[in-house]
């Protein structure tokens, strides 16, 4: 189980040889130019920003909120065109008034405006307008040229155009609207649970490396040990510990995905502290913390941030899996994860259920592999 | 070798007893038990229960009571199938998962392996270049997403292939595709990288100096030390897919055995998580040791003794 950690100093072999008089370029900058260089990795950063910012500010501007409910528009397809469908507005008009229990004219569908003559026994009860605005496609619902005896009038209501560019759900929910929603969480769960593991692994494996001997071997043994157990196990038993809750999603990945990261550290730990500058640190008397903080642990961030860019989609990849699996976040609040299990389960008769959020986790992971790709191209280009 | 695969296997014991032992308590010590119903029963059936089950007895006891069965090759009774035992339900599920993820496993092998050796014998050309592409392709997207588009391009749209199920010819076509796709991009992408290290080192250049022919000099010296990467990295991933994909298993509806961790878990099928927990382990303690033993004979620098 135990492989050789690639032992590659990330300083090493960037200096920059233009003589001496050349200003020096230091690690970051050098890696700068030659992540701006790699059109992949710019194009994904790009996109990354954009499906960030649609995730964040997204589900504010969107026209529909993600948790409200269209009965009258339920599995409506994917459309540019603006709900209702002319040919629906009569139907949908006398269907709903119908229960009104009155005597309808012909409807008349002027532009905006739905109107028909009304007339009944009794003088027409004001309430019926009810009907029509229980309705999802009328709004402003009012009686006009009401009569003397008020038994007869003319029925009004405006028509609400409403835009489902992606299509709605089984409950009659925005598609576009769960998809930005989804995009926020599970770009929220990646970046946390990456910052966990990122904590937790960095700061067991560089214990682990520096102070090696028994300490070190058992450590490693219960991370071995850990790596054994399925993951899916852990994270069962933690939901059902503490219930499902979106902070627990995010510790459970955190917690299973440390393991890599504190192998990698322990190597790199391994190599670092046998180096002059860390036994001077020694020689003056520095504390082991310190030594920790101060030297050995900023020396290991080269593979330590590039692991970590690759970390990010299995993170995300992990809670659609949990999602998939009904184990993830609940409704009404949504995932990538739980929008493409929802499409699997719709594939016949509602197919863009499953292929909006598919198209739209694929892009988040191919960005994010591409940026993760191009971000260990430029800060370790011996590892090509 | 005969000694090293017994002294291998003696020390996968203590490793599997830990595991057994973290998974029992673990699986104990969660809230709710395998008979909590929505529904009140009567205090007397549950003692019942509980009794048939060994559950009335103090956990230390129940724990050494499990051990020894498993010594015995016994998983014990199901919770919630109360008809089976889990030695039965693996009886049925583990041929049907061991058979999805073995062909999944070969064909990954094959394909993956031809791929990436092309790629590395014609770098930087359009053939390296599509083979990258679609490796980086099948790598990145996810099995429950590749799952449900196939069944709905095969199955649904052109009903070329069963969309799910089990049994009917065919039914095996899709389950293995989403299975071995990803596998076979990345079988593709070590062979490709090792290849193309392999292709610049001394052994081969004195073996082509010698005046080899080329399919020689490829299949007999490069893609042994070539695949040697493949070997490491397909060893725990067959035992993975062996034991069962839960999403492939879920959305295809195949009776396999990846489904009853997680339904177990869910139940407090304490029985038959763990018996999950056992067969899992025991696939991988016996793939890292193939794994070793090919390696053994794949690299002549390696010995065991």
């Amino acid at each position: 189980m135990t492989e050789a950690p690639n032992i590659v100093p990330a300083a090493a072999g960037i200096a920059p040889a233009d003589g001496e008089m050349a200003l020096g370029r230091s690690l970051f900058q050098d890696a700068w130019r030659r992540l701006r260089r790699n059109r992949a990795a710019v194009a994904s950063a790009v996109v990354l920003v954009v499906l960030a910012l649609a995730g964040l500010i997204g589900p504010m501007v969107a026209p529909h909120s993600y948790d409200r409910i269209y009965p009258q528009y339920v599995r409506v397809p994917a459309s540019f065109e603006a709900y209702p469908k002319e040919d629906d507005i009569v139907p949908a008009f006398e269907s709903a008034l119908a229960r009104a229990r009155i005597t309808i004219g012909a409807t008349e569908v002027n532009g905006n405006t739905v109107s028909a003559p009304i007339s009944d026994d009794e003088p027409l009860d004001p309430r019926i307008t009810r009907y029509l605005d229980r309705s999802d496609l009328f709004s402003n619902v009012r009686i006009d040229q009401l009569s003397a005896d008020g038994r007869s009038g003319v029925m009004l209501a405006d028509v609400s155009r409403l835009q489902f560019i992606f299509g709605t759900d089984n409950n009659g929910r925005d598609l576009l609207a769960r998809i930005l929603i989804g995009i926020r969480i599970s770009l929220a769960i990646g970046v946390l649970a990456s910052a966990m593991a990122l904590v937790l692994g960095v700061t067991y494996g560089a214990i682990a490396g520096y102070y090696g001997g028994k300490i070190d071997s058992v450590m490693m043994r219960i991370v071995d040990i850990f790596y054994s157990l399925p993951f899916i196990f852990f994270v069962i038993l933690l939901v059902v510990f503490f219930g499902r809750s979106f902070i627990l999603i995010f510790i459970a990945i955190g917690a299973t995905e440390w393991l890599d990261m504190s192998r990698i550290v322990r190597g790199q730990t391994l190599t670092l502290k046998r180096q002059e500058f860390v036994q001077a640190a020694e020689a003056l008397g520095a504390t082991t913390s310190g030594i920790l903080k101060r030297h050995i642990i900023p020396n290991t961030l080269g593979p330590v941030v590039v692991y970590a860019t690759l970390l990010i989609p299995k993170a995300i990849l992990l809670e659609s899996l949990l999602s998939f699996l009904g184990l993830g976040v609940q409704e009404p609040l949504t995932s990538l994860g739980l929008l493409i299990s929802e499409g699997a389960e719709n594939i016949r008769g509602a197919t863009w259920l499953l292929i909006f959020p598919a198209v739209t986790l694929t892009m988040i992971l191919f960005a994010l592999n591409f940026l993760g790709d191009g971000l260990r191209d430029a800060l370790d280009p011996k590892d090509r | 070798m005969l000694l090293y695969v017994l002294r291998r296997f003696a020390s996968a014991v203590p490793t599997l007893f830990v595991i057994v032992t973290i998974a029992f308590f673990m699986l104990r010590l969660a809230p709710g038990g395998p008979f909590d119903l929505e529904r009140p029963i009567d205090p007397l059936i549950i003692e019942n229960l509980k009794r048939a089950f060994n559950m009335d007895k103090p956990l230390p006891q129940q724990y050494m009571l499990y051990l020894w069965n498993l010594l015995h090759g016994d998983l014990g009774p199901s919770f919630t199938r109360r008809d089976f035992t889990v030695n039965d339900l693996f009886r049925f599920g583990l041929p049907v998962s061991v058979q999805i993820g073995g062909t999944a496993i070969a064909i990954a092998l094959v394909f993956g392996t031809v791929l990436g050796s092309l790629a590395a014998l014609r770098q930087n050309s359009w053939v390296d270049y599509s083979v990258v592409g679609v490796a980086t392709f099948g790598i990145t997207i996810p099995p429950f997403v590749v799952a449900p588009i196939l069944s709905l391009i095969f199955g649904v749209y052109f009903g070329w292939l069963p969309a799910g199920g089990w049994g009917a010819p065919g039914s095996m076509v899709l389950p293995v595709a989403t299975l071995a796709l990803p596998q076979m991009a990345i079988v593709a992408r070590l062979t490709r990288g090792a290849t193309i290290e392999v292709l610049r080192s001394n052994h081969i250049r004195t073996a082509r100096a010698y005046g080899l022919p080329s399919w020689v000099v490829l299949y007999v010296h490069t893609l042994r030390a070539s695949i040697l990467p493949v070997v490491s990295y397909l060893g725990p991933t067959a035992a993975a897919l062996m034991t069962g994909s839960v999403v492939v298993e879920t959305i295809f509806g195949i009776p396999g055995i990846g489904r009853y961790f997680v339904q177990g878990a869910l139940g407090r099928d304490y029985t038959l998580v763990m018996g999950t927990v056992v067969v899992i382990a025991v696939f991988v303690v016996v793939f890292n040791l193939i794994v070793d033993i090919l390696y053994a004979y794949l690299d002549p620098r390696v010995r065991y003794d």
